[in-house]
């Protein structure tokens, strides 16, 4: 998928840009506070309707101004696509070729891209469900049983949910019983999805830093060491927590309690990782994805860097951005200066204050 | 110039129905003082005479106008099997379809704990001392293929595992006279698990 031009009409600190973009690397640069990450979030914004960095739509017009609109026009296999968002307030409204979205999760099945950034990173390393969020969003976009599954799941949680606050004992088994039924397909998918990330992630890991130590993904099945992946175990060990869930007044067991972290030849992320290494490992894992997803839509998801050299030492980046180029993703990497190196392969986009130019 | 009362009143009345709004009421109230008036009293009449007069069966809590319900009181109905549904409208349904030969019995909803409706709600104690009072050889379960629907359905299925020689469950899957290309994928999957071996009824 590549996107071909961009106009922003007050958003954030653009009041009306117009830019048409390489349909591999753009190099964004500028000094701190012109719009780099802006632009970026303008990108995101077409791809997933909500932003990164807010969950106010509000927070995206520019400070003047009540309404701004993002307007692009991109192809993804063959097809041009013309898509313009309108932010008024808190309210968005989407128009794909000319039509009304009425639904958000229907429209993003069509597109995807793949963020690095420094808040995005933090995120995924504190928090269990953003990891989890990350797999998930993947997997709906690639597996539709898999989105009614989780659909379904959430709803019989909730249900039960209440009959573990009313302390119905007897009301619990039918919630239980539907439950274990649904567990195993939930675990199995993103199992496969996990050791499908881990046969490209050690080779990947190696080609950004030239290390040999074996960078793996790992999925924590909160069920695994509890009972067998079976409905009938699953139920029969449901059945020994109700005490206990009872009086927490909510579901203590499931997939929605699973995790993921990564490892560097066995030695765990959060623990031993350095800094360095989690970005580098981080930024493995988002390359991993990229290659998953190609093969799986079919068609190459958009790249969004953000920040990523001051991320990063010198030798990494570099092997980053020749990674990049072999993959042949439209790719949009901001930094503050000039990457002059790179900029052979790809195109160099100057923001300053608001408005851009191309180098 | 003010809406009078009366009608202010009506319009509120009307917009408590299902699927009705605030503009449809609003048209529906005009235009029942635009029409004839014999015609306004004749609903007014008919919702009071329909209210008045019918009630649940006390045997399977369907509507009717007599203390048993017509299928209840059919001795010519197979009264050994019960098809449970969740709601007074599928007895309905099910009978212009003409497919079942058996009695009902109505839960009035289904298990949802969101919605406060737990199984002490429903007329579940009721389908037991049906029962345990005459047994039957088979409870046909038909409430809806939703969350809910199954939810009740499991229920039911532990509850009379032991009491009842044969549950069966509705099938899901393919609309007849259905196109493939208008199922959604829910349904389409429910369809192949649902799959079964290809019969003919004549054997060559």
């Amino acid at each position: 998928m590549v996107i071909h031009s961009l106009n922003l009409v007050d958003f954030r600190n653009y009041k009306n840009i117009d830019v048409e973009f390489n349909s591999g690397i753009n190099f964004i640069y500028g000094l701190n506070g012109q719009g780099k990450t802006n632009l970026i979030e303008s990108l995101y914004l077409i791809t997933h309707l909500k932003s990164f960095r807010t969950s106010k739509i509000g927070d995206l017009n520019s400070f003047s101004k009540k309404g701004s609109t993002v307007q692009t026009g991109l192809s993804k296999q063959n097809v041009r696509h013309d898509i313009r968002i309108t932010l008024h307030e808190n309210q968005k409204k989407v128009l794909h070729n000319r039509k009304i979205v009425n639904y958000s999760s229907e429209y993003i099945k069509n597109f995807l891209s793949l963020l690095f950034s420094p808040d995005q990173l933090v995120a995924f390393k504190e928090f269990p469900l953003e990891r989890r969020n990350f797999i998930d969003r993947i997997l709906f976009l690639t597996d539709e049983k898999y989105f009614q599954k989780i659909k379904e799941f959430n709803r019989i949680k909730k249900q039960k949910n209440v009959v573990l606050r009313g302390g119905h004992r007897k009301d619990l088994f039918v919630w239980n019983k539907l439950l274990a039924a649904i567990i195993p397909d939930i675990v199995k998918v993103r199992e496969e999805i996990v050791e499908k990330i881990n046969t490209l992630l050690p080779d990947i890991f190696t080609a950004l830093t030239g290390r040999k130590d074996c960078l793996q993904f790992s999925y924590g099945n909160d069920l695994k060491n509890k009972t067998e992946p079976l409905p009938e175990s699953i139920l029969a060990f449901l059945l020994t927590k109700v005490d206990k869930e009872i009086g927490n007044g909510h579901c203590l067991f499931g997939p929605h309690k699973d995790n993921y972290w990564m490892t560097l030849d066995g030695r765990k992320d959060r623990q031993t990782f350095s800094q360095g290494e989690y970005r580098i490992a981080y930024l493995s894992l988002q390359l991993a994805m990229n290659k998953v997803v190609t093969t799986v839509l079919g068609f190459k998801p958009i790249l969004l860097l953000d920040d990523i050299f001051s991320e990063l030492d010198e030798k990494v980046s570099e092997k980053t951005v020749s990674h990049i180029v072999e993959r042949e993703n439209q790719v949009f990497v901001t930094s503050t200066g000039i990457p002059e190196k790179f900029l052979d392969v790809g195109t160099g986009i100057c923001v300053s204050n608001g408005s851009l130019s191309i180098m | 110039m003010n809406i009078p009362a009366s009608l202010v009143q009506l319009i509120d009345e009307l917009a408590k129905l299902p699927g009705i709004g605030k503009k449809t009421a609003k048209r529906l109230a005009f235009s029942l003082l635009l029409r004839q008036e014999q015609d306004a009293l004749d609903l007014a009449e008919s919702i009071v005479r329909a209210r008045k007069t019918i009630r649940n069966c006390i045997c399977c809590f369907g509507f009717s106008d007599l203390e048993i319900c017509d299928i209840c009181a059919d001795p010519r109905r197979d009264h050994e099997v019960i098809c449970v549904v969740e709601d007074p409208r599928n007895i309905f349904t099910i009978e212009n379809s003409h497919v079942f030969t058996g009695v009902y019995h109505v839960l009035q909803g289904a298990i949802s704990p969101l919605q406060g409706i737990t199984p002490d709600t429903l007329k579940i104690a009721e389908l037991q001392n049906r029962i345990e009072q005459s047994p039957i050889q088979e409870l046909v379960i038909s409430t809806n293929p939703t969350l809910e629907g199954e939810a009740t359905a499991h229920y039911l299925m532990d509850l009379f595992k032991d009491s009842v020689p044969v549950i069966t469950r509705i099938a899901r899957g393919m609309p007849a006279g259905g196109d493939l290309e208008f199922a959604d994928s829910n349904t389409l999957a429910r369809a192949f698990e649902g799959r079964s071996p290809f019969k003919t009824e004549i054997d060559v």
